[in-house]
C-alpha cells in the first residue's frame, strides 16, 4: 500500500497530461477550420489537402471593394448594416430583458414563471419564427425594422439568461434595500447600483445575443427582401456564388469583427469593474 | 440620533401574523436588541421601522414624527445586514460616500466625513479596495461606516455577525459595543443569538411566533423572566415545578425558604439557573443522580435526575473531573438565586 502510494497511482501519473492532450487536440480540432479559412483566403489556390499560391489581397480585395464576383455588393455596407441591425436587437433586449431577468430573481409575484418561460420562448428556430413574423406583419418585412425586432426576440433569451444568473449570484434584496435606506430612489438604486453590479452578466449576454444577431441567417433569409443585405444573406451570396477562396474572405471578415467586438467589450466591462470616487 | 417607537403594530401577510400588536419605545441613543427564534417576527420589525415593510395596523414614530408611510429613502435609517450587502460596482470609499451623495452632501465634505469613519472603525487603508476582496469582518465595518455615514436617525443591525468565525465575533461584539457607546446613536440589533443581544444591548425584547414576550434589561430578562418562553430562551434554565405555602418553596425532592417579598402562592414553577446550583454537602441539599457530562472548556455542563424525577442541568467547576455518570452529587439552592415564573417582588 505504501509503495503504491509512493509510486503514484496510474491516475496520478499520467490523469493531468491526458487531460491536457485530450484538451488540446479538442481545441485544435474546433479551431482548425477556423484557422484554415482564414489562411486559405489569402492564397490563390486550394487543390489537394493545402491551399498553395501565397499571398494574395485578391480575395479580400473582392469582398471589401466588391467586385461583383460574390455579391453585387461590398461587405463593408452588409457589415455597417448588420451590425446596426444587431445593435439595434442588444439595445432592445438590453431595455426589456435586464429589467425582466430582474423581475424574475428578485420578486415572487403571480405569473412570474410565465413570464420566465415567455422570456426564454424566443429560443424557436429563427426559420418559425421568420414565417410566423412574415404572416403577422408582412408590410414590415422590407425594413430594417422587422429584422431588428426580429433579432432581438430570437436573441432575448440569451440575454435574459446571462442577466438572470448575475443577478441570482448576488443578494438582490439587501443590496437593494441597502441603497434604499442610504436614500437612494427605486429608480437610482435600479440604475447606480443593481444594473452595474450585473455588468458581467450583461456584457457576456450582449456579446452572445449581438454576435449571434449579427450572424443570423434564417430569419434573415425568410424576412428580407430588398435593399442592402444583412451580412449572413451577403456570407450566403459570397459562398453559393463565388470561389470558396473568395467565400473564405467573406467569412474571414465577420471572425474578425466577432473577435474585435468580444475584446472591446471585455475590455470595456473590466475597466469599469470599480467606480472610484 | 432620534428616539423611535412601535405602537401596538402588526403585521399580516395574507393570513400569517408575522408581528402582532407589538409595542417598544428606544429611548434616544439606547441600544435595543429584539431577539427571539427564527421566524418570530423579528426581522419583520425591523424591516417596518426602517420603512420596506408597512404596517397593516398600528403606528411608528422617530420622535413625534408618524413615519408609518413613510418610504425607506426618506427615513434616514443605517442598515446592516448579516451578508453586508456592499456594492461591489464601487470602492470600499464609495461605498460610504454613497449614502451623503444621495442626501446632497458636498464631494470634499463626503468624502472626509467617509474618511474619518474608516479611520474610527480602523479600516482607513482599505479605501480603495474592492469590496470582494476584503475578508468578512472587513466586509462588517465597511459595512457599519456605509450606514453611519449618513448620520442615521437609527442604526439597524440585521443579524451582522451571524456569518463570522467565534473568535471575530466576540472581537467584534466588544468593537461594536463600544462604538454604539461612543456615538451614542439609536441602535435596534435583531439577532438570534442572544448572548450578543445581552453583551452590547442596553434592553432587550424578546419575541416569539410574532408577540412581544418580555422588554427588560439584560439582567432582567436573565433574572426574572415574564414566562416560561423567556427563561428557556435566555440562557440555560432549570424549569421546576413546586408549591409555595407560608414563605416556603416545597419541591418534590426538599424544599426552601422563600426569596424575599415573594408574593406568589400555591403551585407555581420556579426558574434555577445551573450557575446558581451549589454542589457541595450542605443540610438541606438534595440528591441528583448524574445523566450526561459535557465538557466545554470553563466548565461542565452536567444534566442528572432529582429524587422526584424532575431534571436538573448543572454548571460544574471544570475542576471536578473525578464526576463521572451515575454518580450523585448534593445540590442547593440559594433562596434569593430563584425565580417564581410570573411572580414580581
Amino acid at each position: 500500500m505504501t509503495e503504491r502510494f509512493q509510486q503514484g497511482s496510474l491516475s496520478a501519473r499520467f490523469g493531468r497530461p491526458v487531460v491536457t492532450l485530450v484538451l488540446v487536440l479538442t481545441l485544435v480540432f474546433l479551431a482548425f477550420p477556423v484557422v484554415m479559412t482564414f489562411v486559405s483566403s489569402f492564397a490563390s489556390d486550394w487543390f489537394g489537402v493545402f491551399p498553395s499560391g501565397f499571398v494574395t489581397v485578391q480575395n479580400w480585395e473582392d469582398v471589401i471593394v466588391g467586385t461583383g464576383v460574390g455579391a453585387d455588393v461590398a461587405v463593408g455596407s452588409s457589415l455597417a448594416y448588420s451590425t446596426g441591425l444587431a445593435l439595434g436587437g442588444v439595445i432592445i433586449n438590453l431595455i426589456v430583458g435586464v429589467p425582466i431577468a430582474y423581475a424574475v430573481a428578485r420578486y415572487d409575484f403571480w405569473g412570474r414563471d410565465w413570464v420566465n418561460v415567455f422570456a426564454i420562448l424566443p429560443l424557436a428556430p429563427g426559420i418559425i419564427l421568420g414565417v410566423a413574423f412574415l404572416r403577422t406583419y408582412p408590410d414590415l418585412s422590407t425594413s430594417g425594422i422587422a429584422l431588428i425586432i426580429g433579432y432581438s426576440l430570437l436573441k432575448a433569451p440569451y440575454m435574459v439568461m446571462a442577466v438572470q444568473s448575475s443577478f441570482q449570484s448576488m443578494d438582490l434584496q439587501q443590496i437593494e434595500e441597502s441603497a434604499r435606506s442610504l436614500g437612494a430612489s427605486w429608480p437610482r438604486t435600479f440604475l447606480t447600483v443593481i444594473v452595474p453590479n450585473a455588468r458581467t452578466g450583461i456584457i457576456a449576454g450582449s456579446i452572445i445575443s449581438w454576435t449571434l444577431a449579427a450572424a443570423e441567417f434564417n430569419f434573415s433569409y425568410i424576412v428580407y427582401s430588398r435593399g442592402t443585405p444583412p451580412l449572413a444573406i451577403f456570407l450566403f451570396n459570397n459562398i453559393t456564388n463565388a470561389s470558396f477562396l473568395n467565400a473564405a474572405a467573406a467569412v474571414s471578415v465577420f471572425f474578425l469583427l466577432i473577435a474585435l467586438v468580444t475584446i472591446s467589450l471585455q475590455i470595456v466591462g473590466n475597466r469599469g469593474t470599480i467606480r472610484r470616487v | 440620533m432620534a428616539k423611535v417607537s412601535l405602537e401596538n403594530v402588526t403585521k399580516r401577510f395574507d393570513s400569517t401574523v408575522a408581528v402582532d400588536d407589538v409595542s417598544i419605545d428606544i429611548a434616544d441613543g439606547e441600544v435595543m436588541g429584539i431577539v427571539g427564534p427564527s421566524g418570530c417576527g423579528k426581522t419583520t420589525a425591523l424591516r417596518l421601522v426602517a420603512g420596506f415593510e408597512t404596517a397593516t395596523d398600528g403606528t411608528i414614530r422617530y420622535d413625534d414624527e408618524d413615519v408609518t408611510p413613510v418610504p425607506p429613502e426618506n427615513r434616514n435609517v443605517g442598515l446592516v445586514f448579516q451578508s453586508y450587502a456592499l456594492f461591489n460596482n464601487m470602492s470600499v470609499l464609495g461605498n460610504v460616500t454613497f449614502g451623503p451623495k444621495m442626501h446632497g452632501v458636498g464631494k470634499a465634505e463626503r468624502r472626509e466625513r467617509a474618511r474619518e469613519l474608516l479611520e474610527l472603525l480602523d479600516i482607513e487603508e482599505l479605501a480603495d479596495r474592492d469590496p470582494q476582496t476584503l475578508s468578512g469582518g472587513q466586509q462588517q465595518r465597511v459595512g457599519l461606516a456605509r450606514a453611519l455615514a449618513i448620520e442615521p436617525r437609527i442604526l439597524l443591525l440585521d443579524e451582522p455577525m451571524t456569518g463570522l468565525d467565534a473568535k471575530l465575533k466576540q472581537t467584534l461584539r466588544q468593537e461594536l459595543g463600544q462604538l454604539l457607546d461612543d456615538l451614542g446613536v439609536t441602535t435596534l440589533y435583531v439577532t438570534h443569538d442572544q448572548e450578543q443581544a445581552m453583551s452590547m444591548c442596553d434592553r432587550i425584547a424578546v419575541m416569539n411566533d410574532g408577540h412581544l414576550e418580555q422588554i427588560g434589561t439584560p439582567a432582567e430578562i436573565y433574572e426574572e423572566p415574564a414566562n416560561e418562553f423567556v427563561a428557556g430562551f435566555i440562557g440555560t434554565a432549570n424549569l421546576l415545578d413546586a408549591t409555595v405555602t407560608d414563605g416556603r418553596i416545597s419541591f418534590g425532592f426538599g424544599d426552601v425558604d422563600a426569596p424575599d417579598g415573594l408574593r406568589s402562592s400555591g403551585d407555581v414553577t420556579v426558574l434555577v439557573r445551573p450557575d446558581a446550583i451549589r454542589v457541595g454537602d450542605g443540610e438541606d441539599d438534595a440528591a441528583v443522580e448524574v445523566t450526561n457530562l459535557f465538557y466545554q472548556g470553563e466548565h461542565i455542563q452536567a444534566t442528572g435526575a432529582l429524587a422526584d424525577g424532575q431534571e436538573l442541568t448543572l454548571q460544574l467547576d471544570r475542576s471536578l473531573t473525578n464526576v463521572e455518570t451515575g454518580d450523585t452529587l448534593a445540590v442547593g439552592f440559594d433562596p434569593e438565586t430563584l425565580h417564581v415564573i410570573g411572580s414580581t417582588r
